[in-house]
């Protein structure tokens, strides 16, 4: 299915992509199932919801959403609201917003899922320089039966970068976890994100990825389960769990009890798991001393997450000794960094 | 991304990179050391990439199955020329440098601090013109056994407790002095006199090198003007203090530690130019007398009555004189090899020609043979003064020996026409107290037969003056530092003092029970 033209930019109104002293221009792409993070710089970061929402046709809509600011574009009879005002939209009415991923992969139920992602990218990448500018954009190991999905959904995004005048490539996103925080470790140690749809995890020697795993449950699972028992949207859950959750205070709110609960379960869940996928795996180097473990994602953000994880990997036998655990310095925008510095690399 | 990550970039979660396809530890750590200097991340993970790619492309090539850690240093800067292409780019580390000037020497780490500046500049500033390298190959060869010590948990540690006195692993005299004895029958070669030798003359000499009756050529095309010798020894017997000497009274054996490329045909340029190397870095800081390389050519860097920086903190004596900070005394002579190959040889026994040429090749101990024949004539250097320097070697603030240790063992002695001086009670114990601690013994195995000896006589001693082992190893370590402190005065040139205050002697000393 292809969009209208009708889009509030079009790919010929973008500025264009500035284009370093140096060789090519390159820009790194977090394409996550909550969020698209877009880096140019290591400090610069545009990031869009990675969600729309649409409503049926009628002049009052279409009024009252450029009324209030909100980006839309209409389709097949349709408004399309997307990105960020998605959610002001959803919050704004009670309805759920759509996510074009589900589980960190292009969401098979969701027909207009990838115009969606095409149109938000429109609106957070520059035009490429002729000559070319490098993207590198996440993408996430395949969960156990998806590995299909996954090429699909990568192949689907490079050809449409491509399509855009990029040069692009792929990165694991617990890979760029690694290259984006644990430099000075020499990039040895395990990159942990945990997203929207899932977690992702790396475990890295000298920047070399020795395993890779995921977890098909994070932010979006902890919002629908908290839903189902509150009885409160998700995306409002989520609008709490983001704005208020203290892990490392006794909840006090029949939300946070929730978020509280499924928040230790997905932490326990994936600990498990890691621990099950190291212990098993035959590809573990032997490292003479401990590594440290990097959390980073939106869905580390709440106050007292870092700690919960400790205590659980520190509680279970994991194979291999940690020398920390630490939260990365801008969860949100980790990923983006590390893929922006593998777009940078062959600069 | 090259190689290493091709396999990944392809199939991102089903080609994870096995560990077995990873570097061996050693050249990792090698890797990790240099990059963990470098500040800038992309620039750190190109040379990571790059060192690793370098490492699988050379594997592949040379199709062996992990790359040799002689060849570390070469992949390493191969990585880093790549990061700047066009511009040869060569790792300035004082902390090699010093290494390589004081082989197997013990460094817990790299200064992660002077690397990070030093090889910061070296990126930043190739690539507007060549930098000029300070070190030549032995410096970076000197890393291998640096890194290999530093990060395989056999650093010394402060806390470990010196074996000073005759514990359970003291063999019995009567043990050690079968073997010792089996050892002598089991010589190739009988102990002589050099005066017993026909006269050894000079046939021709030329520009760039010199021809010696019995065979030996010496190239002088590396020789370079030092500092006259002038020292004073002590007498054995009441410690006083000689006169000024100026005429070498020992031989001193090295190894030059460094990456040798295999004794091979198809590696005949690589050992030319690692030898060329070589030379050009110790004549740069005087290191040795004499160098021999893998072919058997004899060098002359520092002419014998000048003074080489080779010794550094050592003890050795002859019947009648000891001698301290043999840099001053004693003829340096470097093999280039690695003793450190030998590690995991035999024990010593000190006539194990086998070991030995794990360590050197023969044409380079028929060199040392010829080389030692000449000097020992032509400086009537007696038999007794001709050690090596792992035997030597002291670290005098902790009082014990092996501060350095090549040759600890496997040397040729017998080969050279010497007597074994793994079986002479080690002077630096019976005269200066000085013990071995736990690192020693991981590196070593066990202490050879002279260690052994020469406690045994301590103890013997400390039981005819009716005072304790220890009480005695105190005294004698307070006439170490009496002794040095004396010849500050003569020698005030000499790199060892400018390194060693020796408040820290008295500091050691004062905190001793």
């Amino acid at each position: 299915m292809k969009a209208e033209k009708e889009t509030p930019e079009s790919l010929e109104s973008v500025e264009t992509t500035c284009k370093p002293e140096n060789g090519l221009a390159a820009i790194g792409l977090d394409i996550g199932t909550s969020r698209i993070v877009c880096s140019q710089a290591p400090t610069e970061f545009k990031t869009q919801l990675n969600a729309f929402i649409g409503v049926a046709y009628s002049k009052f809509a279409e009024q009252m959403l450029q009324r209030n600011g909100i980006d839309f574009y209409r389709h097949n009879g349709e408004l399309f609201v997307l990105g960020d005002g998605a959610e002001k939209f959803a919050s704004m009415f009670n309805h759920e917003v759509r996510r074009p991923m589900s589980v960190g992969l292009l969401n098979p139920g969701e027909r207009d899922g990838f115009e969606v992602i095409q149109l938000i990218l429109r609106r957070l990448l520059k035009k490429p320089k002729p000559g070319g500018s490098k993207i590198c954009f996440s993408i996430p190991s395949a969960p156990c039966g998806m590995e299909t999905s996954l090429v699909y959904h990568e192949n689907m995004i490079k050809r449409f970068l491509t399509e855009l005048g990029f040069e692009s490539k792929s990165l694991n996103e617990g890979l760029a976890v690694v290259f984006s925080e644990l430099a000075n470790e020499n990039f040895s140690g395990i990159g942990i994100s945990f997203g929207g749809g899932m977690c992702n995890a790396c475990l890295a020697y000298l920047s070399i990825p020795i395993l890779t795993f995921s977890l098909g449950k994070a932010g979006d699972w902890i919002d629908s389960s908290v839903s189902v028992v509150t009885g409160e949207s998700a995306t409002r859950v989520r609008v709490r769990k983001e704005s208020a959750l203290d892990l490392s205070a006794p909840p006090s709110h029949k939300i946070d009890e929730a978020l509280h609960i499924y928040y230790e379960e997905m932490i326990l869940d994936l600990v498990r798991s890691l621990t099950r996928s190291f212990v098993e795996s035959r590809n573990l180097p032997t490292l003479d001393k401990p590594i440290p473990v990097v959390l980073s994602g939106g869905t580390s953000k709440p106050r007292g997450f870092r700690e919960k994880f400790e205590n659980a990997l520190r509680a279970t036998n994991f194979p291999l000794a940690i020398s920390e655990v630490r939260l990365a310095a801008d969860p949100l925008n980790t990923t983006a960094k590390g893929t922006l510095m593998y777009a940078m690399y062959d600069n | 991304m090259r190689r290493f990550l091709s396999a990944f970039a392809a199939d991102h979660d089903t080609a994870v990179i096995k560990p077995s396809a990873l570097p061996p530890k050693e050249i990792s750590r090698l890797i990790e050391t240099v990059s963990l200097s470098i500040e800038n991340p992309l620039l750190k993970l190109k040379f990571i990439h790059a060192a690793l790619d370098r490492y699988a492309h050379t594997c592949r090539v040379m199709v062996v199955p992990s790359l040799d850690a002689k060849l570390t240093k070469q992949v390493l800067l191969e990585a880093l020329d790549l990061l700047v292409p066009g511009h040869r780019i060569i790792i300035a580390d004082p902390e090699t440098a010093l290494a390589a000037e004081k082989p197997l020497r013990r460094i817990r780490a790299p200064r992660l601090s002077q690397m990070t500046v030093l090889i910061g500049l070296v990126l930043v500033m190739s690539t507007t013109y060549w930098v000029q390298a300070r070190l030549g190959i032995k410096a970076h060869n000197a890393a291998v056994p640096i890194y290999r010590w530093a990060t395989e948990g056999l650093e010394r540690k402060s806390e470990s407790t010196p074996h000073s006195s005759i514990s359970a692993k003291l063999e019995s005299p009567a043990d050690w002095g079968v073997r010792s004895a089996k050892a002598a029958d089991s010589s190739p070669q009988a102990t002589y006199d050099a005066a017993s030798l026909p006269e050894i003359w000079m046939v021709e000499e030329k520009s760039g090198y010199e021809f010696y009756s019995n065979g030996l050529n010496i190239s002088t095309e590396f020789a370079v003007a030092g500092r006259p010798r002038r020292y004073r020894t002590f007498d054995r017997a009441d410690g006083a203090l000689s006169e000024i000497k100026e005429r070498p009274a020992g031989l001193l054996y090295h190894t030059s530690e460094g990456d040798v490329a295999p004794f091979e045909r198809r590696f005949n340029r690589l050992l030319n130019r690692r030898t060329r190397e070589l030379l050009q870095y110790i004549k740069q800081d005087h290191l040795y007398h004499y160098v021999i390389d893998r072919f058997g050519r004899v060098y002359r860097v520092v002419n014998e009555t000048e003074v080489a920086h080779h010794a550094g903190f050592s003890i050795w004596s002859d019947e009648s004189d000891v001698f301290l900070l043999l840099n001053q005394s004693f003829i340096g002579i470097c093999f280039e090899g690695r003793w450190s190959e030998s590690l995991n040889s035999d024990p010593p026994d000190g006539a194990s020609t086998s070991a030995t040429l794990r360590v050197i090749t023969r044409a380079q101990l028929e060199a040392g043979r010829l080389l030692t024949d000449w000097l020992r004539q032509k400086y009537h250097i007696s038999d007794s003064n001709c050690v090596t320097h792992g035997l030597t070697s002291v670290n005098p603030q902790k009082f014990l020996i092996g501060h350095h240790l090549d040759w600890a063992k496997d040397f040729p002695f017998r080969d050279l026409g010497l007597s074994d001086k793994y079986q002479k009670p080690l002077p630096s114990i019976t005269e200066f107290g000085f013990a071995y601690d736990d690192f020693f013994l991981q590196v070593m195995g066990r202490p050879w037969p002279g260690i052994n000896l020469a406690m045994g006589q301590l103890q013997a001693r400390a039981d005819r003056d009716k005072i304790s082992y220890e009480t005695l190893r105190r005294k004698l370590n307070r006439r170490f530092a009496h002794q040095l402190a004396q010849l500050r005065g003569e020698t005030e040139g000499d790199k060892d003092f400018g390194r060693a205050d020796l408040s820290q002697l008295t500091n050691a000393l004062d905190g001793q029970p």
